[in-house]
């Protein structure tokens, strides 16, 4: 066994943390300075009014689209605010403020991801996406289905056929979308892409929603 | 005329500068509560004068009372912002710091006290050490109503806020510390260390320091029942007097 190589605090050099504070010390006295005529909480408001109602639990592809250009818009507004307390006792608006930042840059993540989504999963519901599951499905059903799919053959006169058809969309639909969204800032923005899920321990199945 | 809500609200710009009253009316909303409303101040801190100032500082976390953080003096009253509906409140609303515990600014102030006094009669489950200590002993059914009312502690501070015997100059532990000393006695894993409990309320700011007034009781908002804690403590108390009395002969 190789030995641990135990690192303490103390043996990281100070100038790391003297420069963590610089750089805090620095972003909060920017942020102190911000004397724009947009109230954070306002700002805030607006951006949680817009995400509520257009990347909730049903989310249509053209709603996402044109949020993600409003949160673009709140971002530029983002820039305009006013510090509205610049004290310094016990004073929550700077460091709101730098939330917001970071709520904004979160919203743009979630927003993209569900837009080039072109289907839905676990707590949420795209329309345009639905695979229609037979209202009498069971979603046993598509467990012995892979399993007979597994063992090399399908004994398909075994389910009822509108079943079997929507069993094949559904496997269709996880080969290219049982993924994870895996987000990367880069210039500024979210960039999308994706990363197999394991499905070792729980074998997938559909779900239903009544 | 618009619908509106004025707040008078007691105000303090840190911990040794003088309070002062500061009114502001906001845009009636239906089913609002206080803090959707010092959520609106803080989207537009204007007074009534029309003047611009700081947003007013206060504290909340769980939104359903649940962790007593947004505990405020509301009308007079000591209570949960969150859970206080404004179309219940008579107006203006007046809001102000609770009084027993130090401002830090406006209407957030500094529970310590109460967490420490939670420390001093150590108000925890005593199951010590990493090694497998096994299934711990079981809640008799007999307990279990009791004890989960007492557990509904939040350590807001309503009860010390209205007991005339704490104050911020003493050092009383408060019908709080007192009720949750009964939960873990009752516990039967943490009753180890009973003893030691009752040792700390024996000595200054103790269950000696209670004057019996009640008002700690009529003021939870979880109806815990702080009187009849703080006579079982007391029995408790009685006893171990004189069992020390005796083991001393
Ligand atoms: S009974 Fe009275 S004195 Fe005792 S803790 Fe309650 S309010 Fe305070
Ligand atoms: S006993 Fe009641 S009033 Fe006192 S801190 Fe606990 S919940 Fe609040
Ligand atoms: S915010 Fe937790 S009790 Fe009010």
């Amino acid at each position: 066994m190789s030995k641990m190589s135990l690192k303490l605090a103390d043996d990281v050099p100070e100038k790391l943390f003297t420069e963590a504070t610089k750089q805090w010390q620095e972003k909060y006295a920017e942020i102190k300075k911000m004397s724009g005529n947009e109230n954070p909480y306002a700002l805030h408001r607006e951006m949680a009014e817009e995400m509520i109602s257009n990347v909730l639990i049903v989310r249509e592809n053209s709603k996402l689209k044109a949020t993600l250009e409003k949160i673009d818009e709140f971002e530029e507004r983002w820039k305009n605010i006013n510090c509205v307390d610049t004290t310094d006792w016990s004073n929550p608006v700077p460091s709101f403020i730098n939330q917001l930042w970071n709520m904004i840059q979160l919203s743009k993540i979630i927003t993209k991801g569900a837009l080039l989504r072109d289907e839905f999963r676990g707590s949420h519901y795209k329309p345009e996406f639905d695979l229609n599951q037979p209202s009498d499905f069971r979603p046993e059903s598509y467990l012995e289905y892979e399993k007979q799919k597994d063992a090399g053959k399908v004994n398909e006169e075994g389910f009822n056929p509108e079943h079997l058809t929507y069993m094949k969309r559904f496997a269709e639909n996880n080969v290219k979308w049982l993924k994870s969204t895996i987000a990367t800032y880069q210039n500024g923005g979210p960039d999308i892409s994706y990363e197999a899920v394991d499905t070792s321990l729980i074998a997938p199945r559909p779900r239903k929603y009544d | 005329m618009p619908d509106t809500i004025t707040f008078k609200i007691k105000r303090q710009d840190s911990e040794n500068t003088k309070p002062y009253w500061e009114t502001f009316v906001i845009p009636h909303v239906p089913n609002s509560n206080v803090i959707s409303c010092l959520m609106d101040i803080q989207a537009n801190p204007e007074n009534s004068k029309g003047e611009k100032v700081a947003p007013v500082v206060w504290d909340c976390n769980c939104l359903e009372e649940v962790c007593g953080s947004c505990t405020m003096v509301i009308n007079r009253k000591v209570r949960q912002s969150c859970s206080a509906l404004v179309d219940q409140l008579e107006k203006p609303i007046t809001l102000e710091p609770m009084s027993k515990f130090p401002v830090i600014r406006d209407l957030a102030v500094d529970r310590s006290r109460m967490f420490g006094a939670l420390k001093k009669v150590q108000a925890w489950v005593t199951a010590d050490g990493y090694h497998d200590l096994g299934p711990g002993n079981r809640e008799p059914q007999s307990h279990q109503e009791i004890a989960y009312k007492l557990s509904e502690c939040m350590t807001c501070g309503c009860c010390l806020e209205a007991c005339p015997q704490y104050s911020l100059n003493n050092n009383f532990l408060g019908a709080a510390a007192i009720s949750q000393t009964r939960l873990f006695n009752m516990h039967p894993t943490a009753k180890n260390i009973a003893d030691e409990r009752l040792d700390t309320l024996m000595q200054e700011g103790g269950i000696a320091d209670c004057g019996n007034a009640q008002n700690c009781v009529e003021a939870c908002p979880k109806s815990i029942p702080l009187t009849e804690s703080i006579a079982e403590i007391g029995r408790q108390v009685s006893g171990k007097l004189w069992s020390n009395i005796f083991q001393a002969k």
